[in-house]
């Protein structure tokens, strides 16, 4: 899986830069994620804009996140489409994970 | 009305489950699902597939798992099916976001879950779910009824 990771300020964006967010990519995704996850960055943005399909694999990898952060600062997710923020409300998730449009305004709401 | 009917194969290898997913995703936007219903069909079957590999074959490439599609303006209706290990009647039974599981405390990270969540997105999305397991083979069927639009006077 490739992904993108850049700091706007305090913020860390990091960019799923797939499709697919799926099965056989959560493995990848981790390797590449966790670390940034386990550093001290004070709000981490996770965006989703170029992601069109993501299964419960990947919303588990997602959830992994959170607990990594284990409320010690800010993980908020962006850049959903309507497609993929679906799977978030089937599963209840949409109360666990904070949201925003895109990227500009979750970086403009968390510094 | 008559449904087009497709039967594929794949092996079960996690990679090749976005073949099975990208053909849903077409055949249910051509009969007129919008982008998330068309999602949520792709991601049922995924689930389903994801499960099979998992589970019935441990995790191991090798096997067949055949996937069915029967697809109408009215109804679309999935199948899963493998010769691997059936899922267990408590696995079968257990219905995670019923009652007071529905609603997960964001605070609670802990009890946030990471995985058997593929059964319950299905149940949540279709209208009929139903497993079985006969001479070898286990089989998943999914239904969701499309409604036919009302035609004002």
């Amino acid at each position: 899986m490739k992904i993108e990771a850049n700091k706007a300020g305090k913020i860390l964006v990091i960019k799923i830069r797939e499709a697919r967010f799926g099965a056989d990519s959560v493995d990848s995704f981790s390797q590449q994620v966790l670390p940034f996850i386990r550093e001290e960055n004070p709000a981490i943005l996770l965006d989703l804009s170029e992601v069109n399909f993501l299964d419960s694999s990947g919303l588990a990898a997602l959830i992994s996140c959170l607990k990594a952060r284990n409320g010690t600062g800010h993980l908020a997710l962006c850049g959903a489409r309507a497609s993929v923020a679906s799977l978030f409300r089937l599963t209840r998730m949409d109360r666990v994970f904070r949201f925003f449009p895109t990227s500009e305004e979750g970086v403009a709401a968390l510094s | 009305m008559l449904a087009n009917r497709i039967h594929l194969t794949i092996d079960s290898n996690l990679a090749d489950v976005f073949l099975v997913g990208l053909l849903i995703n077409s055949a249910s936007r051509f009969v007129g699902l919008d982008e998330t219903e068309a999602y949520q069909m792709e991601l049922c079957v995924v689930e389903a597939v994801n499960n099979t590999i998992r589970h019935a074959y441990g995790g191991q490439a090798g096997h067949e798992v055949a996937v069915s599609a029967a697809i109408s303006p009215s109804r679309l209706e999935f199948s899963v099916a493998d010769r691997g290990s059936p899922i267990s009647g408590d696995v079968l039974a257990a219905r995670r976001w019923e009652a007071s599981a529905a609603d997960h405390d964001p605070f609670a990270l802990d009890q946030l879950p990471e995985g058997g969540m593929g059964l319950e997105i299905m149940r949540e999305v279709m209208d009929q779910v139903d497993y079985e397991s006969r001479g070898g083979v286990n089989c998943l069927r999914m239904t969701k009824r499309i409604p036919v639009p009302v035609l004002e006077a």
